[in-house]
């Protein structure tokens, strides 16, 4: 490999100050998740909770399917419809994995190849860098429920014959995805930087969504108390769900709901905090 | 400050880590051409170079890079910089154009300029066979290439090197200095760069910092340095007596631990009259090599006063 005889030739262009200058790590981090191997398999057993609910909206507006919409429930009103898609167990199992695939090896990978100190040697503060990492989970996350959620809408009004829907199901098709993506993008975040081992961060993280469930139904069924549900991860954002879309039983005391929202901010604020101590320690 | 011919100026800048004392009262000014920092292991080079480039707040002290404050323009000094770390830093599972195109994007290039620059730094440094290889598949010497590719893709005003021959065989060492010594020439850059081996420094530099115990002991001109007019050879006689002490006396004779003597044998004379004196005297050379270059022993001679004051 010998130097070029050419001799060193210097760049005449001009660099510029953007705006977000962190966008070419979400760019990168977008463009790695998406070569993965295996990655399109995920995306596509990600995405069949949606299709089976497009069908599940076309079959809730047609009156010629009507005898098949008094069979399913979960298809009565707008809102339960909206509940059920984003809280199903297969979605949210998908989602998990999913924020584990993307979201695991975002910082450990920077942390183990000690390549922090190549991009804090460009113009980016560790908290740009903490931008662009995390608007990449962010962004498969929403892909995979904020999106389909505004898709089904539209899916309702284009088989509607008189379209109507609830405010409630608009708002809450925003704030709960979003709730979702920001939690589990922080918690995931959290543990990639805690360890340079993605090996921990998986047992961890899927440990720690599973057990949690697993205590809360053994407290659950033990006491017959549904209060201790709070404990689940999952049941928070059952919780959660039914609180943001109205699907609850009014007449029941709903303080453990409310209380699962407060916790889940709660935690994201708590992942957030220690994301930023534990990079800001980091040595470059 | 550049107004007055200093790139870098760095006042009273203390730094600790924890209780360790990395860097002690450094007062720094350095105008434009090349820099060997040099310095035993700990000696402090690595952190006085993050402190410059801003990784590391001091505790003490001020600084500035070309006219912009070190504390507070971090990020504007860092679009003018580039900075090839000691470590083994590369972003796994990217191939070379992509990781030096998306360093280039990350400092503001535009994204084809940037690929483009990426297809020219990585031939200048001769990678441009490798580049789309994976870098997981490079050597320790192809990635030292790599990391100096990345410095360079911005094309900036100075290049901070830390340690860039580390883990190099002779042939990529001295390409990598040849390559230094072009990137100033033909670039016109300021280069300040860290080592442990005199000869490199003394191969491309034109002025070395010699640092130790987190302090800057000296400031020496190369060309000076490489300007003394003898040489130091180490001679073993059959007998070393008081009498040969004075024979080799014009020769700033010392007799060193190990039986030999040291001596500064002017240029202009040949090598063949110390054999020739020797003989006349009564003396056999039963050894006769070359000593350390003039660099090493001013570095010897500073270290030793550092550490006994």
């Amino acid at each position: 490999m010998p130097v070029r005889e050419e001799g060193y030739h210097k760049w005449n262009g001009k660099l510029k100050e953007k705006f977000i200058n962190w966008f070419p790590i979400t760019k990168n981090g977008i463009s790695y998740v998406y070569h993965k191997k295996k990655s399109k398999l995920l995306f596509y057993f990600a995405s069949m909770p949606f299709f089976l609910f497009l069908i599940a909206i076309y079959v809730s507006e047609k009156p010629e399917l009507r005898m098949f919409k008094n069979l399913i429930k979960q298809i009565q009103t707008d809102a339960l419809l909206f509940k059920t898609y984003y809280t199903n167990g297969f979605l949210m199992f998908m989602l998990v994995i999913l924020t584990l695939f993307a979201g695991a090896e975002l910082i450990s990978r920077d942390l183990r190849y000690k390549s922090l100190s190549l991009y804090l040697s460009r113009p980016l503060t560790k908290l740009d860098y903490l931008k662009g990492k995390f608007s990449t989970i962010i962004f498969y996350l929403l892909l995979f429920t904020l999106l389909p959620g505004y898709l089904l809408i539209l899916a309702k009004f284009l088989f509607a014959e008189h379209f109507s829907i609830s405010i409630t199901v608009v708002i809450g098709s925003f704030f709960y995805p979003l709730l979702f993506s920001m939690f589990f993008s922080s918690f995931i975040l959290m543990l990639s930087s805690f360890s340079p081992s993605s090996r921990f961060i998986n047992i961890v993280f899927i440990g720690t969504y599973f057990v949690s469930d697993i205590i809360a139904k053994i407290l659950s069924n033990i006491f017959h108390i549904s209060f201790y549900n709070i404990i689940s991860i999952k049941e928070l954002f059952v919780n959660s769900a039914k609180l943001i879309f109205g699907v609850y039983d009014k007449s029941r005391n709903i303080v453990d709901l409310y209380l699962s929202i407060v916790i889940i901010l709660l935690l994201t604020i708590v992942f957030f905090v220690t994301i930023f101590f534990k990079i800001k320690k980091a040595e470059v | 400050m550049e107004k007055n011919n200093y790139i870098i100026k760095l006042k009273e800048i203390d730094f600790s880590y924890e209780n360790v004392i990395a860097l002690n009262n450094i007062n720094l000014s350095i105008r434009r051409g090349i820099y060997g920092l040099l310095g035993p292991n700990g000696a402090g080079k690595t952190t006085l170079m993050k402190v410059i480039l801003g990784f590391l707040k001091p505790q003490k002290g001020e600084g500035s890079i070309l006219d912009h404050d070190i504390k507070t323009f971090s990020k504007k000094i860092r679009r003018l910089i580039g900075y090839m770390p000691e470590i083994d830093s590369i972003i796994p599972d990217m191939d070379a154009i992509s990781i030096t195109a998306y360093m280039g994007e990350i400092t503001g290039m535009p994204k084809h300029e940037a690929i483009k620059r990426a297809h020219e730094v990585l031939f200048y440094v001769g990678l441009e066979d490798e580049r789309y290889r994976s870098v997981n598949t490079y050597s320790t010497g192809m990635r030292q290439r790599l990391k100096l590719a990345i410095a360079l893709v911005h094309d900036p005003d100075i290049l901070f090197l830390d340690e860039p021959t580390s883990g190099m065989d002779p042939t990529s060492r001295l390409e990598m200095l040849k390559l230094i010594k072009d990137i100033s020439k033909k670039g016109a850059k300021n280069i300040i760069f860290s080592s442990h081996i005199l000869s490199d420094i003394e191969a491309v530099g034109e002025k070395v910092i010699i640092m130790n115990r987190g302090k800057i002991i000296s400031i020496e001109d190369i060309q000076g340095v490489n300007s003394v007019k003898y040489e130091t050879y180490e001679i073993k006689l059959n007998n070393i007596t008081d009498k040969a002490l004075k024979v080799f006396s014009n020769f700033d004779v010392k007799k060193t631990d190990k039986g030999y003597l040291l001596l500064k044998i002017p240029t202009n004379i040949p090598v063949y009259e110390i054999f020739k004196i020797a003989k006349d005297n009564g003396f056999y050379i039963r050894e006769f090599k070359k000593s350390k270059t003039s660099l090493e022993e001013i570095f010897i001679k500073r270290i030793g006063e550092n550490n006994a004051g």
